[in-house]
Formats: C-alpha cells, structure tokens, sequence
C-alpha cells in the first residue's frame, strides 16, 4: 500500500540537530537526520542505543527529556513546523494527530489509576465525540475498509447491545417475519455468533444491523433503530481496548495496571496511543520487553487496526528484522545520524552504508547458522580426541549435568486459599561436556526456574540432577561451597548483576578472594588474565560499573564467571538486554571460550534466534514441561510440535524471503 | 477490609496492656520519694504520708498498685491526681485543646509544605526551589524554641498580630502561632519530601505518556504526578500526628497552653502514675489509630495495596 508520492508529506524532518546540554557543553544526538513520512505510511528506523533514533522521535512530539532540545532544522507535520510552535500548538497536536505507543510498557502506565481512566482521559483531552468514534468536527475516523460510518452512524453501547441481543433470541425462538421458530440450541449459537461480532464501544450502529442479519435475523434494522441510547465513555474505552485486542475489555477496563501482564498493557497503551485517531502513530520498540510471541500478535493487530484506519507509523526498534518486516520504508540512524534510507527490502538485499552492511549481518533473527569461526577449530578437537579415546568417557558421551524428571510446585497464597503452582513439571535433559544447551520458552514457561535449581538456588521438589555424576540434593555444605565453583551464573541484567559500590577488580576478585585461590599477586594477575579473555582494556580494573555500557558490563559477569574456571555456565537470557551488534558480540566471546576452555552452557533465552546461533541442542519448555528436544538444525529444519512453530514463525523478520540472497554477500562465514 | 481493621483495632488490645504495665514500672522506678516532695522543704508528718500512701495505693506492691490501677479502669475511675482532681478531668481538659493544636499544625504542614514543595519540585534547579531550600534548611536547623520566642516576640510582642500567649482564652487566633511553630520543622520535611518525589516522578515514563496522550501540563501535574508523589508524604504526616499529641511541651510552655504536653511534663516530675499512665495510654492509641487511618489512605492512594 504504498503512496502515491506526489501526496503532500504528513511528516517531513530536514536537516534536524538535536543536542543535550551537559556538564562538558553541549553534546549532540542527533546530527542532521532527514524523514519522509507520507499519509498511511509505514516507515521504521533502526538503530542500536544512543543512536539518536528515540531522541529524533520524541522531538517529533516535543518530548524530548531533561535538558534535550532541537539545535536546528525543521520538523513539518501537515505544514505546520513543530520546532518553533508554541506550547498550546502542540498539547493540540499530541494525541490528536500524533499518537504514541512507549516502549516499556511495565512503567508507562500510571500504577495509581485504573486502565480505563488513562484511556478516557486520551478521549477527554482530545475532545472526541464517543457516540462516533471520532473527533468532533473531523469526521475522518472509524474506518473500517468496507464500511465507511454513514453520517449520523453511532456506536453501539453495552446497554444497546444486550437490549438487541435479547430481541434476537426472541425473535429467532418465536419466529418472525414469516420465519419459522428455531430450537433452543440454534438460537443460542445464533446469539453467540451475534453476541462475539458485536463490540461495544466499538461496532457501529450499520455492523450492528449486519450482524444481527447474519445470525439469521430477518430485518434487524427497526430493532436497531429503536436503540435510543447510544454508547457512551465507558462503552467507547472498552470499544478501544476491544480494538486493541484486549478481552472481556468492559471487565478489564476497571483493573490497574499491575493486574495487567505485560501484553495486555502494551494493548492497552496501543489503545491510548490510537484513541483519537491520530494520523501518526510513533511506536517506540513496542514490543521489545514482550515475549515473541506476544510479540507478534500485538504488531500484526498493531498493523491490521493501522491500516483499517489509514493511520501512519513510526517504528522505532534495534531490531532490524522486525523493521523489516513491519515496515515499507526503513531509515538507518548510526551516531546520530541517518546513514540510510529506502525501501525495506531494498536495504536488506543490497546494504550500502558498511554500518547498514554489519547490522544486516548481525541481526539475530536473520542469521540463520550456528557461529562456525572458532567453533570448527572446537569440533574437529573433539572428533581428535574421540578417535583417539581422549575423552575417557565410556559410552563416547560425557553429560556433565543430568537432569531427572525435576518438578517443582510452588505455593500460591491466594485469597484465603493456598494454591499449588507447578512451576516445572517432569523436566529431563542432559548437558554434554564443552557444548551449549538451549532452554527456550516464553516467561512464565519455567525456564528460568530450572536454571536456579540447577545453580542449587532452589529445591526442587521432585527429580534429581546430577552433576559429574553426583546427586546434588546430597551435598553437604562444603561440597555445595565446591560446586559452586564448578557452575557459575551469567545474568539477563548486566545493570542489576554488578554490585555499583565494587571497583570492576573487586568485583572480578571477589569470587577468587572467597575461594581462597591463590596469593594477593596471583589474583590480580588472574583479573588481568580474565579481562584479557574477555576483551577488555586491562586499566577496566579501575572503573566502575556506572562508567561502563551494557555490552562491557555483560563481559565483566562473563569474566567473573570464569574466574574460578567452572565447568558449567548457566546464562539466564544472558545477551537479551543488549543491542545486536553487542549481543553478536558477546555470544562470538562465548562460542571462543566455549572452545579454548571445554565449557559446558545451559542457555536460557526466549530468544530463537539466538538460540540458532549458538546451541548444540534445544529444549522447547511450555508450561513447566519440555515439548520439544532436539538438535538446534532439527528444531528449526523440521518442528514437530505446533508450538515451536509458532515460536519459530514469531521471529521477527523469519519469513522474509529476502534474506538469504541479501547476506550471502556479507556473511564472514 | 471490614476483617483488616476488626484485626488492627484487636491488636490495640494487646498494646494497652504493654504500654500501661511498661509506663507504670517506670514511673515506679523513678527515682526519689513524691510523696515525701508534696511537703517540700518541711516535709509532712509519717501519719499523713502513711494517710496519702494508702489513699494512693503508694504502700502495695507494684503488681498490686498496678491491677488496683487496671480494676480502676474496668469501672471507668482512671483515679485521682495528688490534687485530688480526677484524672478524667485533667484529661477532658487537657486533650481537647492539644487536639486542635494539633491538627491546625498537621494541615498547616501538609497544606503549605505540600504546595511549595510541588513547585519547588516542577521548578527544580530554579530560584523559587533554591530559596525554599535553603529556608527549610533553616527551619530544621533552628531549635524549635528559638523559632517560637523569635515568632512570639515579633508577632506577638511587637506587631501584636495575635495573642502572645493563650493561657484560658483558647481561640482560633491565639491557637495560630503556636500551631505553625509547632508544625515548622515537619512542614520543612514534607516540602522536601514533596519536592524529591515530585521531581522524581516528572521524569516517570508514565508521566510523558500522559503528556504524549494530549493532556494539558495542569492535568498532567494534578492527576499524574500529585497524587502519586504523595505516597510517602501521607505516611510522614501520619506519624507526625502522633509525635505533634504528646511531643508539644516546648511549644506548650512557650505559649503557654494548657495542653497535654505540659500537663504530662509535670506529671512526670511529680511522679503521679495515675496521670502519667493515663495520658501515655491515650497518646500510644491515638498514634494507633494515627496508623490505621494512614494505611487505610495509603490504600485509597495506592490501589496496588490491598488489605485482606
């Protein structure tokens, strides 16, 4: 559905410089980006973090933080010039014309105020008429593709609704219109069918007619007509949510947030952002915190009610598959600036900007083969030592953790009532020494919850797990203190895991310090060694955690982890945080040390995509059970249960069959 | 709920006990003989002392004096002062009038300290918020009874605005200037309580979503940023509340009112367990009650606090 580009531009952006005035002057973010964006459009830019693709964002909205402010250039939305309008102008323009849905929808929701508040206040605030569904004087809104609001059309409230509902179960189990009478159970599935079309707050008063019809009423206008009592606030908000796709929004609507899960707020605020029917939508990662599944349901209902209602996105990600795939248009922004800009596809195939070239190359959900470089030096090692009987193992195979039927229940306190939670049902698997292990599921699935048994950070209440052959539950505490030693954590959060208060050798020396390994010499040197290992500049010992980025962080957790040379590493969603190029980064680390130093990882990630490029073999969890194992080429190749499909099909940007033939050219492999 | 307040109130059952028993071997304990210090320098006869000790219960042992003390309350007598007023009525007296210094403080400090501190907070960095600083710096630097002899003497004394004292004549004016110098040094903690949250809050991520939905900047201050910044400062005034009761006697004896602070002071001094005990009790349920009422707010304020 791309434009005809002799249309007037609803967003233009020339030339513009954004700067933050800081201690150390003025720092800039954003160094003279251009954008396009036409009426019911598409566009999306890419960017890792700092790039200055939220910064360009916000200040289409003016909502640049702290001391941001534009340095130069032009914003133009419909011909008015956002940088010099005044404040009036643009409390107008926010909400109205231009939407946005925020990033993280965890802290974008006011905790105090019910969901269906801080919707009806977007209504409120914009002045828009809630019989119709539109503002008030701008008849533009609520357009379903086929059925254009006839003039005088209203919505249909809950009251209207039930009302009609009950005129068709009588009029279908008395008969009417010369229509016979039907049976109990027609009628019923009749009303069903009428009752799922039927959104209050949502279907207009002709859709209404039409459903009525469909569920095999013979003239349901009149009925309709009768309806005096059109929707109002309440039913328009629950209408909003509905559209949303959140369900029993009536219900829901009442509910605050932290009753919400992260999906159905991300609905919700998607229902804020589109409440007035703005002409921009400006979609901040919305869906970066979100489960890939989640995921994609949210974006493909995100694109259907868009598109419905003519209304231009911005999308703004790191991810560049999602960009991708949910874009017509992509702009590339690198250091604040825009460094490319085309078609979607056009970019895949045939990137020109060498940034362009090595974020198409890293980009998780497009590469599709396991990270070879180091790792071919590991395999043919091992075929050596297995010919040569090196390995010592009797069977050829040498599990260094097995785990046996592991359940574990918690206790949910309820109201009143205590509940038991299976948090992991009957999980076995194995983890060979000096290869990768992937547990992949969605939050909720159980995964990380096998992790902390496995670091012996919770009981489990059934099963066994064995590590080089002995049963941990018959450790006694200095053995447990030796175990320790053997297996170490890498955490999702290199923010929340470094202790802020420890200098980056503290926190590297701590665990050696607690082992007693060594004298105060041979530490140091082992700091040296360890952040040598890691890539890092050696005068790191020094910093702080603050001074460091999220990518640097993660490699101090990794060579704390390594300090004590464990046999095991267990990564709970150890790269999710980080932006591509980093987490490309980081996983090629582990796949290096994998190789030189014969460990074993138990990987935990939600993430597909990287499970593809750095597992041996996968686990699939749902619910607590493990549905799917196999090798990672057979998983991907060849699923055999539904939901790994679906897991599979939710990665961003995996159906583009552009891809393969665009990284053939840049892949280093 | 309705079971959640039912279990507060029968907690209080528990503390009453604890806070008398605790209260009266204190006062036991102090040290010095009140009865022999009624005579003053002279000292009074063994028959009449022996008289006034058994009037009093003085010559039983302390667990006895203390259930007599218990029994006393059963039926409503809560005993006699060695004046020989009953306390009941140094109460009636003396509560009331600490009661509306007490309040007037409480919403001069919330009132004011809430306002300046929201737009000390919106205006972060600039001069309003610097200055406002710097003087509730002050007002918690400064000891409260040179606050009060400063305010007495140039309100009272030389502009005579109000009463310089209060004495029998307890009016709302006269009430006026002990109650803000009461609450000085807790309205220049919930301003800055006010000020640190508010401008915390402003960089919420929520509060530009509210602004990113078309709100005006009044609405967007009033509704999202307001209500929730005043989390923690509901929590501060409802243990202020308690502190303002019983922790007056500076106050009160500058401006010399008759309330519960002073009357407590000089029950202390004369070592009467009988009205120590009593007005203690009273202050330990008023803080009681001070709590449970805060927690209910709490949860009107916060919805994810739920009581079951």
């Amino acid at each position: 559905m791309t434009q005809s580009h002799a249309q007037e531009p609803l967003l233009e952006i020339r030339d513009l410089d954004v700067s933050f005035t800081t201690a150390n002057g003025e720092v800039p973010a954003v160094r003279g980006a251009n954008l396009t964006i036409y009426p019911g459009q598409s566009v999306a830019i890419v960017g890792e973090s700092g790039s200055g693709k939220s910064t360009t964002a916000h200040a289409i909205i003016s909502l640049l933080p702290g001391t941001g402010r534009v340095t130069g250039g032009s914003i133009r939305f419909e011909g008015t010039e956002i940088t010099t309008a005044s404040k009036q102008e643009i409390v107008d323009l926010r909400g109205r014309s231009i939407g946005l849905v925020p990033q993280d929808p965890m802290s974008n929701l006011n905790p105090v105020w019910s969901i269906g508040f801080q919707v009806k206040e977007a209504l409120r605030a914009n002045n828009v008429d809630v019989t119709r569904g539109a503002r008030k004087g701008l008849e533009s809104a609520l357009v379903t593709s086929e059925t254009a609001v006839a003039d005088g059309d209203r919505l249909i409230g809950r009251k209207s609704k039930s009302a009609l509902l009950d005129v068709l179960r009588r009029s279908l189990l008395e008969g009417h219109d010369g229509k016979p009478p039907v049976s109990q159970k027609t009628a019923d599935a009749a009303v069903r069918a009428a009752d799922a079309r039927i959104v209050v707050g949502s279907t207009t008063r002709l859709e209404a007619v039409n459903a009525l019809e469909d569920a095999g009423m013979a003239t349901a206008g009149p009925a309709v007509d009768a309806q005096r009592v059109s929707a109002d606030l309440d039913d328009r908000v629950a209408g909003l949510l509905a559209e949303a796709g959140l369900p029993d929004a009536l219900r829901r609507a009442k509910q605050y947030p932290h009753e919400f899960s992260g999906g159905m707020r991300q609905r919700a605020l998607i229902a804020i952002g589109l409440a007035a029917r703005p002409k921009l939508l400006i979609a901040d990662e919305p869906t970066s915190a979100l489960d890939v599944t989640v995921q994609r349901t949210i974006l493909d209902h995100l694109e259907g009610l868009t598109r419905e209602l003519g209304t231009a996105v911005l999308f703004i990600t790191h991810d560049l598959g999602l960009a991708a795939e949910r874009a017509e248009h992509l702009v590339v922004m690198y250091r604040g600036k825009v460094v490319e800009s085309g078609p979607s596809r056009q970019i895949l195939a045939d990137p020109r900007h060498p940034y362009t070239q090595r974020l198409v190359a890293a980009a998780p959900s497009l590469a599709s083969r396991r990270i070879q470089s180091a790792k071919q030096a590991g395999v043919q090692a091992k075929e050596l030592k297995a010919t040569t009987g090196g390995t010592g193992a009797a069977g050829g195979r040498d599990d260094v953790v097995v785990v046996k039927n592991l359940t574990k229940v918690f206790q949910i306190r309820g109201s009143g009532k205590q509940k038991d939670f299976k948090a992991v049902d009957d999980v076995s698997f194995s983890l060979e020494r000096g290869t990768t292990m992937a547990l992949v599921g969605e939050s909720g699935s159980g995964k990380s919850t096998v992790a902390n048994i496995m670091l012996n950070l919770l009981e489990p209440t059934e099963g066994s797990i064995h590590f080089d052959g002995v049963d941990l539950s018959t450790l006694g505490s200095s053995e447990l203190f030796d175990f320790r030693r053997r297996v170490q954590p890498i955490f999702q959060n290199p923010y929340g895991s470094l202790d802020p208060m420890y200098s980056i050798f503290r926190t590297i020396e701590e665990p050696l310090r607690i082992h007693k390994v060594g004298s105060k010499k041979e530490r140091e040197q082992r700091v040296r060694e360890l952040l040598d290992m890691v890539a890092l500049p050696q005068s790191t010992m020094r910093r702080f955690p603050n001074e460091l980025s999220g990518g640097q962080r993660q490699r101090i957790a990794i060579a704390r982890a390594l300090a004590l040379r464990p046999e095991v590493i267990v990564c709970d969603e150890a790269v999710s945080a980080l932006d591509v190029l980093v987490q490309a980064q980081i996983l090629e680390l582990l796949n290096d040390l994998q190789t030189e130093l014969g460990l074993s990882y138990l990987f935990i990630t939600h993430d597909l995509a990287v499970v593809r490029q750095i597992a041996d073999r996968v686990c699939v969890m749902k619910s607590g059970r493990i549905i799917e194992a196999a090798t990672t080429d057979e998983v991907f190749d060849t699923p055999r249960e539904e939901y790994t499909r679906e897991l599979l099909g939710a990665i961003p940007g995996a159906n583009l069959d552009v891809v393969p033939a665009g990284l053939e050219g840049i892949d280093p492999a | 709920m309705v079971r959640y307040i039912g279990r507060r109130l029968l907690q209080m059952i528990p503390v009453f006990f604890g806070a008398t028993l605790l209260i009266y071997a204190m006062v036991f304990a102090l040290p010095g003989d009140p009865i022999q210090a009624l005579g003053g320098d002279r000292g009074l006869a063994p028959a009449v002392a022996d008289q006034i000790r058994e009037q009093y219960n003085l010559d039983k042992p302390f667990f006895v004096q203390y259930l007599l003390y218990l029994k006393g309350i059963v039926t409503l007598d809560f005993g006699n002062s060695f004046s020989g007023q009953p306390v009941m009525d140094i109460v009636k007296r003396a509560f009331p009038i600490t009661f509306r210094l007490a309040m007037m403080a409480i919403v001069f400090e919330a009132v004011f300290g809430i306002l300046f501190g929201l737009i000390a907070g919106l205006r972060k960095g600039k001069i309003f918020d610097a200055t406002v600083l710097v003087v509730s710096l002050l007002v918690i630097a400064v000891p409260t009874f040179v606050i009060g002899f400063v305010v007495q003497f140039f309100f009272g004394v030389r502009l005579q605005w109000f009463p310089p004292t209060v004495g029998g004549n307890v009016s709302f004016e006269s009430l006026l200037m002990p109650a803000v110098v009461l609450g000085a040094v807790s309205f220049a903690y919930v301003l800055r309580l006010t000020r640190t949250s508010v401008a915390e809050n402003l960089s919420a991520d929520y509060v530009r979503t509210a602004t990113a939905k078309g709100l005006s900047r009044g609405r967007v201050v009033n509704v999202h940023v307001l209500r929730n910044s005043l989390i923690p400062v509901v929590t501060f005034l409802g243990a202020d509340l308690g502190a303002l009761m019983g922790g007056a006697i500076v106050t009160e004896g500058i401006f010399n009112v008759a309330g519960v602070g002073g009357t407590l002071y000089q029950a202390i001094i004369r070592g009467e367990p009988t009205t120590v005990v009593t007005f203690v009790t009273i202050l330990v349920v008023v803080y009681i009650v001070g709590n449970l009422l805060v927690d209910l707010l709490y949860a009107v304020l916060d919805p994810r606090i739920r009581y079951a």
